[in-house]
């Protein structure tokens, strides 16, 4: 199976951050959720993979191809959105859509035309004007235009409105119909993942938590919850974040089959937790 | 490339009428005093230079930019380019417009003849060159706001650092520094004086037209320099 995207030990620094060995490979025609807290480096990937930033160390491939010494090529086959999509306010949709389209050998006039008529983009309209969610339309039809293998959403359902985060999820699933299309999907809306992603990959400070599949995901991680007075020297240690309340408490594991041989059936309830629920344990245990 | 400059063309297009306007308001006035009109023609210009950056900053367009099938040394090379086609309009309706205007409406006391000549295209294309030159890698590195702020210190720096050599020199070869540089009073109205005796001793010593070929060359050695500069400042620039 060829790769759309392979990370090795990449690792950038800034004076307040840094991303340290992330390593982590996306197989070609899948969804891959990349999740975690605002700060944990979401963005920076997302900006190295596309060169607006430069890496201090490791390796990107990009449909095979190295992220750098074969910019123009990969930016050829790659659809962005950005978290903030920014145009030139002054001009219409449609001037925007021509100006961008001149620089894709493989750009659809035709495509862009009709996704503007299903998002209900107004092609005469300034794009200053456009209301947020309106931008995010627009970025999201110009990166579905060029014929693109390849989308880079950074978080693309941020401020959008509960119709349309659905409108565009059911589109990227759409989209994979043809099963060339890969899309690498940043978010802190774990829900937005919980049906269309293939892959998970969780970011936390600057670090890859875990890289795997959906299922191995739900059948690696358990949710115990029970009494306080089940937390020893012995149980700790097995669970990967803890969060204790005055009532009990609820531990992430990844060791399900000793937990349970410890607490027993009987003392604690178990389990399989939602993406919600590992980023929150998680996120409060960092 | 060229798909960059047809777009900078098409973005900065909003500067066009206001700036045509500001010309036309000024141009009447101006056109008596040869220094002012020059240095208007080079406002105008500069501004004209400044249109895509100020909107491509203020709206953050870098990344968006940067994330089009381009290399960022084809970004600060259409940059260059269609910074150069700027200067070559503003120059050619700055030669054109003063003695259509003198004419049209009859000022008195006009001379824009004086500009009429390669001298006088050089007091225009110098400074702007040498202006751009500097302006454009502290833009590709540290974003427009930050660039405005640190030029008139940078210029400063080397505007003194210029009169220096100017006194070295005029020391060296026994004469006084206004010998090299003049500045008068009479630069007002041509404001090309300055540059003469330079002009003169390089056309007069080396042929005209290797002079002026020597002063085009110094000219393109600033700006390959600066290009040079830019392109490593924006491929090491975190957007």
């Amino acid at each position: 199976m060829d790769d759309a995207l392979v990370i090795r030990n990449l690792s950038k620094s800034y004076p307040d951050f840094l991303l340290r060995e992330v390593s982590f490979r996306l197989p070609r025609g899948y969804i891959m959720g990349l999740i975690g807290p605002n700060g944990a480096g979401k963005t920076t990937i997302i900006k190295l993979i596309l060169n607006l930033v430069r890496r201090d160390d490791g390796q990107i491939a990009v449909l095979g191809r190295d992220n750098i010494a074969d910019e123009t090529w990969i930016k050829q086959r790659i659809g962005f959105v950005h978290e903030t999509p920014a145009f030139y306010g002054h001009l219409t949709v449609r001037r925007t859509a021509s100006l961008a389209g001149r620089f894709y050998d493989a750009w659809d006039d035709g495509r862009f035309r009709r996704l503007a008529g299903e998002f209900g983009l107004p092609l005469g309209k300034r794009v200053g004007r456009l209301s947020r969610g309106m931008k995010m339309k627009l970025a999201l039809a110009l990166a579905l235009s060029h014929g693109a293998e390849f989308l880079l959403l950074d978080e693309p359902t941020s401020g959008l409105d509960p119709v349309f985060r659905r409108e565009l999820l059911a589109t990227l699933s759409g989209l994979l119909q043809d099963g060339r299309t890969s899309v690498l999907f940043s978010t802190h809306i774990t829900s937005d993942l919980e049906r269309p992603a293939d892959f998970i990959t969780f970011l936390l400070d600057g670090e890859v938590v875990f890289s795997s599949s959906r299922e191995a995901l739900r059948d690696s991680w358990i949710l115990v919850k029970g009494g306080g007075d089940l937390l020893d020297e012995c149980s700790r240690p097995l669970f990967r974040a803890v969060r204790e309340t005055p009532f009990g408490f609820q531990g992430l594991s990844s060791r399900g089959a000793e937990v349970r041989r410890l607490l027993g059936e009987e003392r604690a309830t178990y389990e399989k937790p939602t993406l919600d629920e590992i980023v929150f344990l998680m996120s409060k245990e960092s | 490339m060229f798909r960059l400059i047809v777009k900078d063309f098409k973005v900065a297009g909003i500067f066009w009428l206001p700036a045509l306007i500001l010309y036309l308001l000024s141009i009447s006035t101006f056109v008596q005093v040869n220094l002012v009109y020059l240095l208007v023609n080079m406002v105008i210009a500069f501004i004209l230079v400044l249109a895509v950056p100020i909107v491509e900053d203020t709206q953050r367009l870098e990344p968006f930019l940067c994330s089009l099938p381009l290399k960022r040394r084809q970004v600060v090379g259409a940059r260059y380019l269609s910074a150069g086609m700027i200067l070559l309009a503003s120059l050619a309706i700055m030669e054109t417009a003063a003695p259509l205007f003198s004419a049209v409406f009859e000022i008195e006391g006009a001379r824009p003849g004086i500009l009429l000549s390669p001298a006088g295209a050089l007091s225009f294309l110098l400074p702007m060159i040498v202006f751009l030159s500097l302006f454009l890698p502290l833009y590709f590195r540290l974003g427009l706001g930050k660039a405005l702020s640190i030029l008139p210190i940078v210029i400063l720096a080397l505007s003194a650092f210029f009169g220096a050599v100017i006194r070295l020199a005029a020391w060296l070869i026994h004469e006084p520094w206004t010998a090299i540089f003049p500045l008068d009073a009479e630069i007002g109205v041509v404001p090309y004086k300055p540059f003469l005796p330079l002009a003169s001793r390089l056309t007069n010593s080396l042929g005209t037209p290797a002079g002026w070929a020597l002063i085009l060359l110094a000219g393109g050695v600033i700006v390959a320099l600066s290009l040079r500069v830019s392109i490593r400042c924006y491929e090491k620039k975190d957007l």
